[in-house]
């Protein structure tokens, strides 16, 4: 979506606008064109007025009399010129997006997951409309992960799984299985290679569990979670799903930190030691300036405080590029000039070399390549055989399924009920990573 | 077509480079702006760097000027790398000398060894404190502490000239602005038999040492340049910027206040207007052109104290203003951080793109 509205440049093929091969350099020119695009995260200067940022948009020929009322009309909404953008609900927010994005009179309009802050109502209002607009005349490219609301206000669909489009049909011909079937892809009887644990049946204490915690939301676009349940015994792997930004970055920092405000309990038994591994390597994963020993240090300054063993340091850093097959670095070359793969070889060894009881990682192979995918897999599912206890919180389907021996899936902020790996089937899986309700489905019961 | 390219590490050779082509640069640029104006350049500069080199009363000189620059300097280093930008050495070294001077003028009944560490202790404070008002601000209200601490400059500069024009006036000073002058027992013992060095030469170069080891063994140094390297890491990893933020401006702070005091309780001897304040300033100077390691800023904090020596040298010989060491010390700063460039980008010649 980014390639048309001229926020990104294809690296390779074209784009074809009526017919024409065209470039899009800028969202200027695709404004130009007749493309608008509304965001997932809005972009209206939250201390002015509606009327302002509508200034901002359309340069002052517009009146609001002759040319906003009559779009507000047709959308049946009722926004007020002069309301301050950040006294306005998330809803209300979105429809002035829409407005002024309709006001170029667009032949293309795009939707990035415009349901996703809305209430059940809002968002059913908004389909409507959309679906109305349709008949004026601009055609409509709905950006969703919600199966009900393409299958129901589409007319036709398209499933893109990993950057590749995997399907194309028409609304009509779509079912919801069939969708979810094509969202998680068909590896699901393949990936069934990993032995069972054998859990530690002595010891049948949960290390880490969590009850009813909720967050509070931080910013409009964070998604707060909602009554989060789940429990990790010892040497097992919990999966946790789902597409990205459903509440897991939130799951991960309540684990993390204390100073998130947080609601319910979370219990760690015993002296259990829990490590958290960050989402994004570049960004929290590690430093990219500083050299391994240095990124090493981050997670051991206790052991160092006041006055860092450089010997020690050197020894431990060298110990995990040797355990666990980190190439292309020594202790003394910057984390930036590893390879993504074994850069994250290095973090993952980071974390286990802790040895924490809970390991705690988000996307752990996220851009990584298949050997180091394997090798990640390798070491995270041997280092829960010995005892310790994953949470694997991962939007790679296969993965989960690979390694995990309970899934569960996150939707909205919401955790679904914990299964064993063997109840579930990819419809379910695809279903519930929609549906905040989890509903079992009928037809695969 | 040139195009410049972002490194992929940064350059070790041109981290080196720079500094001697930023000094080269500046002489070259002097060289222009003394020719322009029918002035014998080759002689001028040769008089403004070589000559404050060539007798013992002028090293003795350069390394006394260079004591505050160094100390100021290695406590802006600890700011900077944490990325925090503290121009106030100049504030927190008045704060310091002031504060610090007040208590000397009240021991001076006090034995030496008592009295000294006193004052220095108080200097220290001061400036900590000083420093602290721009981290406080920073930290609850998210003040930009390049402005706070630029303001509180001023504001300590005009403390000082109220205090001397007020409560810290000589009695018998015929109204000048300026305290009494200090008693013996409160002036920093010399290190020379022969002229005056004060002790604060050695304490300068041990705070060198000192910061050396620190920076490569000490926790908290790492968790200073963490903090600036990427500040999301330093607090997934359990840490608190403010915290962190509070330490190294009151370390910055409380060297600079040293520095301020002992200039005070050494060479000047007494509370005035007089003195030759912007050293906090060009600090910042010496701290860049010194890559923030300690020992390169002991090398700078030379380099700069001969121009200020130069710039009266030339200005006796050639009748130059002195404010020619501005323009020279301003050209450097200027040309290193042009320089700089050099470390993390690469110019290269762009080919035909590929259709």
């Amino acid at each position: 979506m980014r390639n048309i509205f001229g926020l990104e440049q294809p690296d390779s093929g074209h784009l074809r606008w009526l017919g024409e091969t065209t470039v899009i350099p800028s969202p200027r020119a695709a404004r130009d064109k007749g493309i608008a695009m509304v965001f997932q995260e809005f972009s209206l200067v939250e201390e002015m007025t509606v009327i302002e940022n509508l200034y901002l948009y359309l340069g002052p020929t517009f009146d609001w009399e002759h040319d906003v009322l009559p779009v507000q009309k047709m959308l049946d909404t009722k926004i007020k010129p002069y309301s301050l953008v950040n006294e306005l609900s998330a809803g209300e927010k979105q429809q002035v997006e829409i407005l002024r994005s309709i006001l170029i009179s667009p032949s293309l309009l795009i939707l990035d997951e415009p349901t996703s802050i809305l209430t059940m109502e809002e968002a059913r209002h908004l389909m409507q409309t959309l679906r109305a607009l349709t008949q004026n005349g601009i055609t409509i490219l709905l950006i969703t992960h919600k199966l009900e609301e393409a299958i129901r206000y589409s007319d036709q669909i398209t499933v893109l799984r990993r950057g590749k489009v995997v399907s194309n049909m028409m609304a009509s011909d779509a079912t919801k299985e069939k969708l979810a079937e094509l969202i998680i892809g068909s590896k699901l009887l393949r990936s069934v290679k990993r032995k069972k644990n054998k859990l530690r049946e002595t010891k049948n204490d949960y290390l880490l569990s969590c009850k009813r915690v909720s967050t509070k939301q931080g910013s409009m676009t964070n998604t707060h979670l909602k009554e989060v349940t789940f429990s990790l015994r010892p040497g097992e792997i919990l999966g946790v799903g789902g597409m990205a930004g459903q509440g897991q970055g939130e799951l991960n920092s309540v684990l993390s930190s204390k100073d998130i405000i947080k609601f319910g309990e979370i219990e760690l038994f015993g002296n259990a030691q829990i490590f958290v591994m960050p989402e994004e390597r570049d960004r929290l994963g590690c430093t990219p300036n500083f050299t391994l020993s240095q990124n090493l240090l981050i997670t051991k300054q206790e052991e160092h405080s006041p006055w860092i063993n450089f010997k020690s340091l050197d020894q431990d850093c060298r110990n995990i590029l040797r355990d666990f097959d980190v190439r292309g670095g020594k202790t003394d070359s910057q984390a930036k000039a590893l390879s993504g793969g074994n850069l994250q070889k290095f973090l993952v060894g980071r974390a286990l070399s802790a040895n924490p009881d809970v390991l705690v990682c988000n996307n752990p192979t996220w851009g990584v390549d298949l050997n180091a995918r394997e090798s990640i897999h390798q070491m995270l599912s041997e280092y829960a055989n010995n005892g310790a206890s994953i949470l694997l919180i991962s939007q790679d389907v296969d993965e989960i399924l690979y390694l995990a021996d309970k899934v569960t899936v996150m939707c909205q902020g919401y955790l679904s009920p914990t299964l064993d790996r063997s109840e579930i089937t990819e419809v379910l899986l695809g279903s519930w990573m929609s549906d905040p309700q989890f509903k079992a489905l009928n037809s695969c019961s | 077509m040139f195009i410049r390219r972002r490194r992929i590490a940064p350059s070790l050779a041109w981290q080196f480079l720079s500094p001697p082509l930023a000094i080269t640069l500046a002489l070259a640029t002097g060289y222009l702006f003394l020719t322009l104006q029918d002035l014998p350049a080759q002689a001028i500069l040769l008089d403004f760097l070589i000559s404050p080199l060539s007798d013992f009363y002028s090293l003795v000189e350069i390394i006394g000027k260079a004591t505050p620059l160094l100390i100021c300097a290695l406590g802006l280093s600890i700011c900077y790398r944490a990325k925090i930008w503290n121009i106030g050495a100049e504030g927190q070294f008045i704060a310091g000398a002031l504060i610090g001077g007040a208590v000397a003028l009240h021991l001076d009944d006090w034995p030496s060894w008592l009295s000294l560490p006193t004052i220095c202790m108080a200097g220290i404070a001061a400036g900590s404190s000083w420093a602290g008002i721009s981290a406080w601000l920073k930290v609850s209200f998210k003040a930009n502490e390049v402005l706070t601490t630029i303001m509180l400059n001023y504001i300590s500069l005009h403390l000082l000239a109220w205090s001397l024009s007020g409560p810290l006036k000589d009695p018998e000073g015929f109204n000048f602005p300026e305290s009494a002058l200090f008693a013996d027992s409160v002036i920093l013992p010399s290190i020379l038999a022969e002229g005056y060095l004060s002790i604060g030469a050695l304490i300068a170069l041990l705070l060198t040492v000192l910061l050396f080891i620190l920076n490569r063994y000490s926790i908290l140094l790492f968790r200073f340049q963490l903090l600036g390297e990427d500040e999301s890491s330093a607090r997934f990893s359990g840490l608190s910027p403010k915290r962190l933020t509070l330490q190294a401006m009151a370390i910055s702070g409380g060297l600079a206040g040293l520095a301020g005091i002992m200039e005070i309780a050494g060479p000047v001897g007494q509370l005035t207007m007089n003195v030759n304040f912007g050293f906090g300033y060009a600090a910042i100077i010496v701290a860049f052109l010194g890559r923030l390691k300690p020992m390169g800023m002991l090398f700078a904090s030379l380099l700069m104290s001969i121009t200020y020596l130069g710039a009266e040298n030339v200005q006796i010989g050639f009748g130059i203003p002195r404010a020619t060491t501005s323009i020279f010390q301003g050209a450097l700063l200027l040309y290193l951080l042009a320089t700089d460039f050099f470390i993390n980008f690469e110019i290269r010649i762009a080919r035909a793109q590929p259709e």
